[in-house]
């Protein structure tokens, strides 16, 4: 039996403080009015009119007198984009964890669903994961609840004077998407999505426990037809999930792949974590029974699914780029125009890094290598959502500064608590399962086991 | 002293690798080893070094990223540039975009393809190579330790016997001193690849099909409604399509009176009128479209002397130099951009009317500059 260590959990404590302390300073920082917001924009304007003064100050005067009523609803604007801004990294982080167990989830499924057996030995690992989507999901879910009460317009379309023909904001384009994207039904999709995911998860981890005991095969096979129905549900699921709960940030904005994107980045990052947490529970002299070859086709997973992310990533761009179509390209105008840096990195760590690291079939077997590639993978794909929800929600008011980074941290420390605690709860190693045995010998042929069996 | 090929044969692949052990513990060296089928670790236990294949694969996927890289630069940039989708073009790293995936390609096919001319290469397994095996029982159900000895054998023969083979053969090698050139190709080769040609050019096209092809779902093929453009027996016109109502024009399309002739080059010279003002904005926007859809015949500084110029593809373009074309005003240049003149095409479908009337100003500009 796994017992999580003293450090670990006083870490976890830590980092969940730091989230909650950032949290509150964020929400403490953001201008509370209008009125705040317009003196800040009055001290920028004062501070460019220095500059501009010297060479063109009338012509200068003339614009600002003609713009009078512009900087109004401009300052309205900028107000809720900054007042978005501690939400939105909230809500970045939240999702980003949510995805990962709900990827580990999937990547289990799949194990049973394809009759794995060189995965058995790491099954209660993606079990531990996959627990945290209880509690990531609940907290995803009150977000959006948040949103649907007008406490934060991350979610852009919630904004009712959108869709009221009379007011000033009225906007013809979201009106025509409101029979779908409205909150109610918006927030019953994402329950219903979210019930059956989790429902996923407790089914398998009861058979799981059931087939310890079990003299038969029976909970094996009803693990096999759930993860069979799981996966039609999951496939529908996980795109227009990722329809809704990241793509309709930006609201104008559609895109027909943008379900396997999305799926593809939960997907990779959550092998990831399955190696990181595997590796570190073998440094704690825990799971004696994974082998290099298991640490080994992790790796080869997160080599092929960080290429899988990139011909999707770029699948979507380079159409835009030829087409070249308004209402497509300012999805990326406005990642160019103010994201450029977090954009290219992401796309630079999430692609070049781990094809290059792990491309050498030796490679993937040291625990180092991969610890920096999985490590590199998750900031990789946690930049991968910052960049898909920032720009819709605070646009150019964006920073990477306590709030995002504390954020994260929080919910890290979140993750690592229920992850490391749920992996308390049973013993871990899948005993009873049919396949148990195939797994503990499995040897990648071309592989040295070594010493560091 | 003359060499000796040594063959021990085993029944069994267990014994086969213990044998295996055995012999290399005494210091033997292993030529070859025949099973009729893959045995795990006989590799290592005969002392082979690993492949290293997959760095030269790694090698030929840089080279082709090298090569599709310089390929695309040298056609599509450096000899016969291209307007791709109307942006700028006249850099590699402008259009890479659309070059990826033929450099993906390339990189994929050269590390995959020349790898397996290499295996090939490596293992001398061309069209026709005869089996190099040399007794055929090792494809059936034994397996054969092949050595090629100079000296006393008898020390190795009861290696082999002890370590349970259950045949030795030693046979004396003769000198062949015309070695047999590994790329000599066999006749069955030769007639294998002229065998296919002519079967590939046998394409009977004088004779008459015997049998009509079958439509499969022919309500698919052959529609009971009338085509969109095809002639309608019932229709107006007896076309299936309308003829647009007089005077009907394109949404945003702004019309062009003067007609494609001598006369009507004159008209646009002496009296066209440009309808919007030449402010810095427009200027640099007809410069921006300018280095997109002119730059590639007339050049960077309108001297006539763009890439295509250079490479000799065209010849015969003009600088807008006072001095090369006296006689010209933004009527005629807005005329020339819309019809065409002599080599050059019209460029009415790629240019909106104000888009032309902008790059009219930059011509004038850099006419204004030029000698």
């Amino acid at each position: 039996m796994y017992k999580i260590s003293k450090n670990l959990k006083t870490l976890s404590f830590v980092l969940m403080a730091v989230g909650i302390l950032s949290l509150a300073f964020g929400f403490m920082t953001t201008p509370s009015s209008v009125e705040d917001v317009k003196h800040q924009m009055e001290q920028h304007n004062n501070h460019d009119a220095d500059v501009v003064e010297h060479s063109e100050a009338d012509a200068d005067h003339a614009v600002v007198k003609v713009n009078d009523h512009h900087d109004e609803a401009h300052a309205e604007h900028v107000f809720t984009q900054m007042k978005n801004r501690p939400w939105a990294a909230f809500y970045v982080s939240a999702l980003f964890f949510f995805f990962l167990a709900l990827g580990a989830m999937a990547f289990m499924a799949i194990q049973y669903v394809a009759q794995a057996g060189w995965s058995v030995v790491l099954l209660r690992v993606m079990e531990a994961i996959s627990s945290y989507m209880i509690v990531g999901g609940i907290i995803v879910f009150l977000i959006l609840v948040a949103g649907g009460l007008h406490m934060h317009h991350v979610f852009h379309w919630m904004d009712a004077s959108l869709v009221d023909p009379l007011s000033a904001n009225y906007d013809p384009i979201i009106d025509g998407k409101s029979g779908y994207l409205n909150v109610p039904f918006f927030l019953i999709r994402i329950a219903v999505y979210m019930a059956g995911w989790i429902l996923a998860y407790f089914l398998l981890g009861k058979y799981s426990t059931e087939q310890e005991t079990s003299g038969d095969n029976k909970p094996y096979n009803k693990a096999f037809k759930a993860s069979a129905i799981f996966m039609v549900f999951y496939g529908v699921t996980s795109s227009t999930g990722a329809w809704d709960m990241v793509m309709s940030v930006d609201p104008h904005w559609f895109s027909t792949l943008f379900g396997w994107y999305v799926f593809s980045g939960m997907f990779v990052s959550a092998i990831a974590t399955i190696a990181l947490v595997t590796i570190y529970l073998k440094s704690q002299g825990y799971l004696e029974f994974v082998n290099p070859s298991h640490i080994h086709d992790l790796g080869k997973f997160m080599f092929g699914l960080s290429i899988f992310w990139t011909y999707l990533w770029f699948s979507q761009f380079m159409l835009y780029w030829y087409a070249n179509i308004p209402e497509e390209v300012t999805y990326y105008l406005a990642r160019f125009a103010d994201y450029k840096i977090p954009f290219w990195t992401m796309v630079a760590i999430n692609f070049a890094f781990p094809v290059l690291v792990l491309m050498d079939a030796n490679k993937k077997k040291f625990p180092l290598t991969m610890v920096i590639t999985g490590v590199v993978i998750i900031i990789g794909h946690y930049l991968d959502v910052f960049v898909m929800i920032m720009p819709g929600s605070v646009g150019s008011h964006w920073g990477f500064g306590i709030v995002e980074i504390g954020s994260f941290l929080g919910f890290l420390g979140l993750f690592i608590y229920i992850v490391f605690t749920s992996l308390e709860k049973k013993g871990l190693l899948a005993k009873g399962h049919p396949m148990l045995k195939e797994s503990e010998h499995y040897h990648y042929y071309n592989l040295e086991h070594g010493d560091d069996h | 002293m003359s060499k000796k090929l040594i063959h021990g044969l085993f029944d069994d692949d267990d014994i086969l690798m213990d044998g295996v052990k055995a012999v290399r513990q005494k210091g033997y060296e292993i030529d070859e080893v025949y099973t009729p089928f893959p045995i795990h670790g006989l590799d290592k236990a005969m002392g082979l070094k690993p492949t290293r294949i997959a760095y030269a694969s790694f090698a030929y996927g840089v080279f082709g990223l090298l090569f599709a890289s310089w390929l695309t630069w040298y056609m599509m940039i450096s000899d016969w540039p291209q307007n791709i989708g109307g942006k700028p073009n006249q850099t590699w790293l402008q259009n890479m975009l659309a070059f990826t995936p033929i450099m993906f390609e390339l990189t994929v096919f050269m590390a995959a393809h020349l790898m397996v001319w290499t295996y090939f290469f490596k293992n001398k397994l061309y069209p026709g190579q005869k089996a190099g095996n040399p007794d055929p029982r090792t494809t059936d159900d034994m397996f054969m330790m092949e050595f090629i000895f100079e000296g006393d054998s008898t020390e190795l023969e009861s290696i082999l016997k002890e370590s349970g083979a259950v045949e030795v053969n030693v046979k004396e090698i003769k000198d062949t001193t015309g070695n047999q050139l590994w790329f000599k190709i066999p006749k069955t080769a030769v007639v294998l690849i002229f065998a296919l040609s002519s079967l590939t050019s046998c394409s009977s096209s004088d004779e008459p099909q015997r049998e009509p092809n079958t439509v499969y779902m022919p309500d698919m093929y052959y529609s009971v409604a009338y085509e969109p453009y095809s002639a309608d027996p019932n229709g107006v016109d007896g076309m299936e399509a309308r003829i647009p109502a007089d005077n009907t024009i394109k949404r945003g399309y702004v019309p062009y009176e003067i007609p494609d002739t001598n006369e009507g080059y004159q008209e646009a010279l002496d009296s066209l009128k440009s309808p919007i003002a030449t402010t810095d904005e427009t200027l640099k926007k007809g410069e921006y479209l300018y280095n997109i859809y002119c730059i590639s015949c007339h050049g960077i500084n309108g001297d006539g002397q763009g890439k295509l110029v250079q490479n000799e593809k065209y010849l015969g373009v003009p600088s807008y130099a006072p001095s090369r074309l006296p006689n010209i005003t933004e009527g005629s240049i807005f005329h020339v951009e819309t019809y065409g003149k002599n080599m050059m095409g019209s460029h009415a479908s790629q240019l909106t009317s104000q888009e032309r009337w902008k790059v009219a100003q930059h011509v004038l500009k850099l006419r204004s500059q030029l000698k």
